[in-house]
């Protein structure tokens, strides 16, 4: 019952958002900026930017809300704006290079790999990563994105997806427990 | 590609954390948007002013060709009228003037002149392709003048020459038994052959429905320039032989 009375709430909402209600705008905001600031941290390194791409991101869909239809949920189509705004700017800041070099890692370390690990050092193993790899990465293995859809999106193949797939997850994992092994002088926690 | 637990972990991680913005994010977002609106808003009213010029133009050319089309289509009003008549639609036909009139008139006019239906409609239709109507009527009236007096021009001569010789028998006979002849005795001599002529020649004519002041005025000019210099040209000639015997005679 509460569940359809907040869905009926955020429908109304969203249909005086639609109409330049800028109050409504302004909640609407105020309930999904945090989150999508999160998902542009993913692709952008720098806050500062990062909140750049939110804003920019917010501003469109609140300009083509009339032709958000309610089939789905908002959060949903929001996500979809920010990710294509940030595909947008890492473009325009600078040539997404997909590496084709191989990355030489003990598949030892890749086995077990301790995954109590706090947010901010997940974030700063995926900032580590080269802009190909960390892009299909998180497209793929955060957002659930298919390998066609990512293909699509960046303007890559499906095969050069799924190879910066497969290299993104060996150099994550390396890092990962190489960080564990420094911090906690252990790579046999298992997960 | 199974994704694998750790990559789990990671993603519902990633998905618990939320990141405040700035304090000054929404100020910034929102005069974004109140820049979009009065853009947006400018737009508009150029698109407007667009429109307006586009119609004020279509309208102008609408009434420039119109203008300009309503001459050359005269040709077509002057066949529809021929297909009217060639239907042959058995209805009491109305005189040429009062049909002039009836097309002249409304809709409305027009639907207790006819009684059937169908030439109601083909007249609508002609009323609705051909505004000059006044083109129209008078198209209808040469046509008139062209027809009719072909047949009646030949009787109403003959029947000038045989009041012509009348009149002149008349006076002859007048001055022969020794009366004088006045100018009032001519004049009303010519005041009763005209009459005579007016009422026979629209007797033959076979319709009483013409226009009376136009006939007036046709017949008025014809038998005032014609009939009455043959009157003349006759007494003149019977005057000169009856002036050349006597003066023989005398001699």
């Amino acid at each position: 019952m509460k569940v359809i009375q907040l869905h009926s709430h955020n429908i109304a909402l969203i249909k005086k958002a639609a109409e330049n209600n800028r109050e409504a705008q302004h909640r609407l905001y105020e309930d999904h900026a945090p989150k999508m600031l999160s998902i542009c941290r993913y692709y952008v390194k720098d806050i500062q930017k990062a909140e750049e791409v939110m804003l920019n991101g917010f501003f469109k869909a609140f300009v083509n809300l009339k032709s958000f239809k309610n089939e789905g949920s908002f959060e949903g189509w929001l996500r979809r704006i920010m990710v294509r705004e940030a595909i947008s700017f890492l473009r325009q800041e600078k040539k997404i290079e997909f590496s084709v070099e191989d990355i030489e890692v003990n598949p030892e370390q890749v086995n077990n790999i301790q995954t109590a690990i706090e947010v901010n050092e997940i974030q700063q193993h995926i900032d580590e990563l080269p802009e190909g790899y960390k892009m299909v990465f998180v497209m793929y293995a955060i957002e659930g994105y298919k390998h066609h859809e990512i293909a699509s999106l960046l303007n890559i193949n499906e095969g050069t997806s799924k190879s910066q797939l497969f290299k993104a997850r060996q150099l994550l994992q390396y890092k990962i427990n190489k960080w564990n092994n420094i911090n906690n002088g252990t790579d046999e926690m298992g997960g | 590609m199974v994704q694998m637990k750790w990559e789990d972990n990671i993603r519902e991680t990633l998905e618990n954390r939320t990141i405040k913005p700035s304090a000054t994010s929404w100020d910034t977002l929102a005069g974004q948007l109140d820049a979009a609106d009065k853009k947006k808003s400018k737009t508009m009213y150029w698109w407007i002013g667009i429109a307006a010029s586009v119609v004020a133009i279509l309208f102008t050319v609408n009434v420039f060709f119109n203008g300009n089309s309503t001459e050359s289509q005269s040709p077509v009003i002057v066949n529809t009228q021929e297909q009217v008549d060639e239907y042959n639609i058995p209805t009491e036909r109305l005189p040429v003037e009062e049909q002039i009139a009836t097309t002249q008139q409304d809709d409305e006019m027009l639907q207790p002149v006819d009684k059937n239906t169908a030439e109601k409609e083909l007249l609508k239709n002609q009323n609705d392709l051909t505004p000059p109507i006044n083109k129209y009527s008078s198209v209808a009236k040469i046509e008139k003048e062209i027809t009719e007096p072909l047949d009646t021009n030949l009787q109403k001569e003959i029947l000038e020459d045989k009041k012509v010789s009348e009149i002149v028998a008349q006076i002859q006979d007048l001055k022969s038994k020794g009366q004088t002849v006045t100018d009032a005795d001519i004049d009303a001599l010519l005041a009763q052959a005209q009459k005579e002529i007016r009422f026979q020649t629209m007797a033959q004519g076979g319709t009483l429905t013409v226009d009376a002041n136009a006939l007036l005025q046709d017949v008025e000019s014809d038998l005032q320039q014609s009939f009455r210099n043959k009157i003349f040209e006759a007494l003149k000639n019977s005057y000169e032989t009856v002036k050349t015997a006597v003066a023989e005679r005398n001699n």
